[in-house]
């Protein structure tokens, strides 16, 4: 009912600037490129001079304007590169590719991810950080390894679990509300060491974009945040290789042409050498990581360009040989970039990925094998119609197949006291149609509104239990087994996704910007934790767990100052999740063939307030945020129906970046984080059962971890070249991690009292408390190359 | 999944020992009726404990419960007294055992509250025989201690029926634990038909009298003892599931769990081979 005037509007608002075509126009068109290596760079501002009409590169350095005849002069422009001016005689259709130029520095650091100097004014879109892996190559890390998901933990509205860990929540959703894609493939477990690192080697890095709110159409399936994460096409002017040597891993990168200007490759490698040390130790256990990006990219004429990008990584964890571990995902993407038009331009994705762990224990007995995986195959068709300056049309069609094996266990040995035991697949089928249009009907508004329509289907085989209540987690009753086959639907679910953007320019330095969006979510992670873990699996919706929904308005007022030399920013949000996934208490999730029986889907509100200051420009550079917010969720049959805290519900949260550069030889950075500690539950009593000493419980979330805040430093040095033309450039950097050596807590749990050896102190009966925290004062040294 | 271990595993990535205790600052909790009962098919062991929680840092036997009216109901209608023999400890009037195939409901009365529950008594496959070897891969805890040997399990699983067990360990008639929490439990989901040699999770040296008690759970007493091992190993919440009371049979809000089984047990004195 209420879709039908959307789309009504929606026909009239598109109808309106294509009847006004008839009048004769005339296109400019191009690609805007990096002079030195050959890298399209996204999101450069092309501005016609002496007026206001103007766009910006997408996601693959294209620009179209449609303008009236006669001459015009364009001005391209892009943090950290000179800008260019080009004049045009625009009596036909202009094609027109520019390369720019950066700004040199010492190191050949080159900016390329910089942004439209005024973007935080004038973009429509909010709730919106791109992250800069120049800037962050310069602040501080852990253990030598820079890690954008380090840097996201770090912004407006973004809280983590904990340091060590590679999740994060956004604006009240959990840690697996977020879609992660590298390349437009998704990642399901980005960790590294159990999150120590995350899989994002950021030498390969081109760009990463976090979406927390006002999300664009052409991105749905999780409810929170989208981080798309793009790489290096290869630079295909010169053969260049870099790399570095850190405390714990190393890394070398080789890019170049496969024929000049007209097609390049990378390829990137990082592994980890804990297992080395341990070797020399004489120590029997193992552990290691590994990446590995690949990209080719090639462009036939000026209208084709393809892409294809591969990554593969995984985690090793061997205990003597008798028990081990990993996990691992792969992706694969094929892209193909065509300009139908000098206006219309058209991007094709196929897309595979996978994810999986396994476990095994070598025992004649005890032995066997657990594996458990996930594979996604999709193909995308993504539009842009650049119908005029004022007009842009984006559309597409987005298919995926899953496939989510949720467990095979095998013996390894025919003695072995377990049988073979495989987990009903899961399959799904997601379609997604979305139009999203963007139209600035004057120089001081824009407005962005799009729709999604999410069709998801639950496919066969498989075989659906019924139960008498699927709710009643202990007295299990299966009145019926409804057989589906193969391709059958077993639970289709359609959602329209409406999304709207709203920018109000008050004048050239500040402006109000608005939006609303809905999000649906058909994938749910299968754990009762708060940080995902690789050993959890995902489930698709079925005939039991229905999508999750959330529903985010968020406002806010935006202000440049000194030229956009600094930025301000603050946002409010208010955020609803109908059908948010949760557990009953006691869950058994690890191997239940009646898993069904422990979903319990409820509600949830988010709301807050995000303050971010930034300075760009300048010695000194940095940002500032600061995020009030709070999350709660009511999810029936858990906590006794009570409201209570979400996991990850951090009320304060400041975080703090800068970076001084000194002098061309020497850098130095700094981050400080604090926030308010989760909310955990702890025991309100305990009791004696048999032998135990038992916890009681009396609520859900019910205390708070002491709070969390360390600081961390960093020097950069660059040495002086010995010749001027040398090729050779190297950098050392200095970290400092939790440099005034705070104890941050992780994680409280009890016990029974014991000794320093493991022994019951007096009776058994005295209970105590254990805070668990990681990392203690961390120095780490990385070395970095590049010829 | 035994997250602690993950933890572990993470502080030793931190090179560092990474726990402090901390005191907790928590308020006093009103007390809730916790019920411990057994029955089994072996005489004496019927028994009914009537205790209250305490706050976490109180120290100490937990309070008794006194003068309660406990009693037992079979499904053949038959009705067994029990009487306290100590404070909150309450024995049958008449010596009894429990017999496969019955139902037994436990009625509790405690003032004007009356709390109940009704399991019944399954039966067990018998165990074969019991054995022991010289492991192959001590552990330094276990050289340590000299432990060296692993007991070993031969027992035929009935595949047809849903079952669970619970196993208790005994070193010269001591019952023995490897981690003070451990609770032994397992679920036939996995197990094949055969079980041949399955190692125990308690170790024993050369001259040990090791006997094995194996006892039938139901599925809610499986339930009871595996969320109360997941509690007891809890790692917060952080990794592993939010810890909560563990699922009761005991009905009014009592915490606890009347444990209805039949026993088996085989004994083995572990003598130098060859």
């Amino acid at each position: 009912m209420r879709y039908s005037s959307i789309f009504k509007l929606l026909v009239f608002l598109i109808a309106v600037p294509l009847t006004g075509l008839s009048q004769q126009k005339f296109t400019l068109s191009g690609f805007v490129k990096d002079a030195t290596n050959g890298e399209e760079l996204i999101g450069v501002t092309v501005q016609v001079q002496g007026g206001t009409q103007g766009t910006v590169t997408n996601a693959y350095g294209f620009y179209s304007l449609t303008l009236l005849p006669g001459s015009a002069s364009l001005q391209f422009s892009y943090v950290g590169y000179k800008s260019q001016s080009f004049d045009f005689q625009l009596d036909k259709n202009i094609s027109f590719n520019v390369e720019l130029a950066p700004i040199a520095t010492e190191m050949d650091e080159v900016v390329i991810n910089g942004e439209r100097m005024d973007a935080n004014v004038t973009d429509i879109q909010m709730s919106h950080v791109k992250i800069d892996v120049g800037q962050i190559r310069k602040l501080p890390t852990f253990l030598g390894e820079t890690d954008i998901i380090k840097t996201i933990q770090m912004q407006p509205g973004v809280v983590m679990a904990g340091e060590g860990t590679s999740s994060f929540f956004v604006r009240g959703g959990s840690g697996d509300q977020n879609l992660i894609l590298i390349d437009e493939a998704p990642i399901y477990d980005p960790s590294h060491l159990f999150g120590l690192f995350s899989i994002f080697n950021s030498d390969v890095i081109k760009e990463a974009e976090l979406y927390k709110g006002g999300i664009p159409a052409r991105f749905g399936g999780r409810l929170s945040s989208i981080l798309e994460v793009r790489t290096k096409d290869g630079n295909n002017k010169e053969t260049r290789a870099s790399g570095g040597i850190g405390t714990l891993a190393s890394r070398i990168m080789i890019e170049g042409p496969l024929r000049k200007d007209k097609s390049s490759f990378i390829v990137s490698a990082r592994r980890s050498y804990v297992d080395a040390f341990l070797k020399l130790a004489n120590n029997e256990n193992s552990v290691y990581f590994y990446d590995v990006n690949a990209k080719v990219s090639w462009k036939h004429g000026n209208r084709n360009r393809f892409f294809a990008a591969f990554y593969s990584g995984r985690d090793k964890f061997s205990i003597s040989d008798n028990f081990g571990f990993g996990w691992g995902n792969q992706t694969g993407t094929v892209r193909w970039n065509h300009l139908f038009s000098d206006r219309l331009f058209s991007n094709t994705s196929l897309i595979a990925s996978n994810f999986d762990y396994r476990l095994q224990i070598n025992d004649p007995v005890q032995g066997f094998n657990w594996t458990s995986n996930l594979q996604q195959a999709s193909f995308n068709n993504d539009l842009s119609y650049y119908i005029n300056p004022q007009h842009e049309l984006n559309f597409g069609y987005h298919l995926s197949g899953r496939r989510f094996s949720p467990g095979k266990l095998s013996p390894t040995t025919s003695s072995s006291a377990f049988q073979e035991l495989d987990q009903q697949k899961m399959y799904a089928l997601d379609h997604a149609i979305y139009l999203d249009y963007k139209q600035k009907p004057s120089e001081k508004i824009a407005i962005t509104y799009g729709l999604r329509l999410s069709i998801f289907q639950n496919i066969g085989k498989s075989d659906v239990i019924v139960y008498a209540d699927p709710s009643d987690n202990v007295n299990i009753v299966r009145m019926d087994t409804l057989q589906f086959k193969a391709w059958e639907t077993i639970k289709a679910y359609v959602n329209l996704e409406p999304r709207f953007s709203f920018l109000w320019k008050l004048n050239k330095v500040s402006s109000i910007k608005a939006s609303y969006n809905r999000m649906v979510q058909n994938t749910h992670l299968i754990t009762s934790g708060t940080v995902p873990l690789p050993f959890n699996t995902w489930s698709p919706s079925n005939y039991y767990l229905k999508p999750q929904v959330a529903d985010q308005y968020a406002v806010g007022y935006f202000r440049n100052f000194k030229d956009n030399g600094y930025e301000f920013s603050s946002e409010m949000f208010y955020k609803t999740f109908d059908n948010i996934t949760d557990f009953a208490d006691n869950a058994q999730l690890f191997f239940n063939t009646n898993l069904a029986t422990e979903y319990r889907q409820g509600t949830s509100i988010a709301y807050g307030l995000e303050l971010m200051a930034e300075k760009k420009q300048g010695n000194l550079t940095g940002f500032l945020s600061y995020t009030l917010s709070k999350v709660t969720r009511n999810i029936p049959g858990v906590n006794q129906d009570i409201s209570f805290y979400a996991n990850y519900d951090r009320r304060n949260v400041v975080n703090v970046a800068a970076v001084y550069e000194l002098s061309d030889r020497w850098t130095f950075g700094s981050t400080f984080n604090y926030s308010t500690g989760r909310p955990i539950t702890l025991p309100g009593g305990r009791y004696q059962y048999d032998i135990y000493n038992v916890d009681y419980i009396t609520s859900r979330n019910g205390y708070r971890l002491p709070d969390f805040h360390r600081l961390d430093v960093s020097a950069t040095w660059n040495p002086k070249p010995k010749r001027v033309d040398q090729r050779w450039k190297s950098q050392w950097i200095f970290s400092v991690y939790n440099v005034y050596n705070r104890k941050n807590p992780f994680t409280i749990y009890t016990r029974t009292k014991e000794d320093s050896e493991g022994n019951i102190v007096g009776d058994g009966t005295q209970k105590e408390a254990v805070l668990i925290y990681l990392f203690p004062v961390l120095p780490s040294v990385t070395y970095n190359f590049k010829f | 999944m035994k997250t602690r271990l993950i933890l572990f595993v993470i502080c030793i990535a931190g090179l560092v020992s990474c726990e402090e205790i901390i005191q907790l600052d928590l308020e006093a909790t009103p007390q809730k009726i916790v019920i411990e009962g057994l029955l089994t098919n072996r005489f004496r062991d019927q028994y009914v404990k009537i205790t209250r929680t305490s706050d976490f840092y109180e120290t100490g036997a937990t309070e008794m419960v006194s003068n309660a009216s406990v009693s037992v109901i079979d499904s053949d209608g038959i009705l067994y007294r029990y009487g306290q023999a100590s404070p909150g400890y309450y024995l049958p009037i008449t010596i009894f055992s429990g017999q496969v195939g019955k139902t037994y409901r436990l009625s509790v009365r405690i003032g004007d509250q009356v709390y109940e529950s009704e399991e019944e008594l399954l039966r067990l496959a018998p165990i074969d025989s019991l054995g022991y070897a010289l492991t192959e891969n001590p552990s330094e805890l276990r050289e340590e201690k000299g432990q060296l040997y692993d007991l070993l399990l031969y027992f035929q699983e009935p595949q047809d029926t849903k079952d669970y067990y619970l196993f208790k360990f005994y070193r010269n008639d001591t019952l023995t634990y490897t981690n003070a929490n451990d609770i032994y439990l397992a679920n036939d989901e996995v197990f094949s038909e055969s079980i041949k040699g399955f190692p125990a999770p308690v170790f024993y040296s050369e001259l040990d009298t090791a006997r094995m008690e194996m006892f039938s759970v139901s599925r809610n007493g499986y339930f009871f003892l595996s969320d109360l091992t997941n509690l007891q190993f809890s790692d917060g919440g952080l990794f592993g599931p939010v810890p909560a009371n563990p699922r009761t049979n005991i009905s009014n809000g009592a915490l606890g769990f009347f444990q209805v089984s039949a026993v088996r047990s085989a004994e083995i004195i572990l003598r130098k081979k060859r």
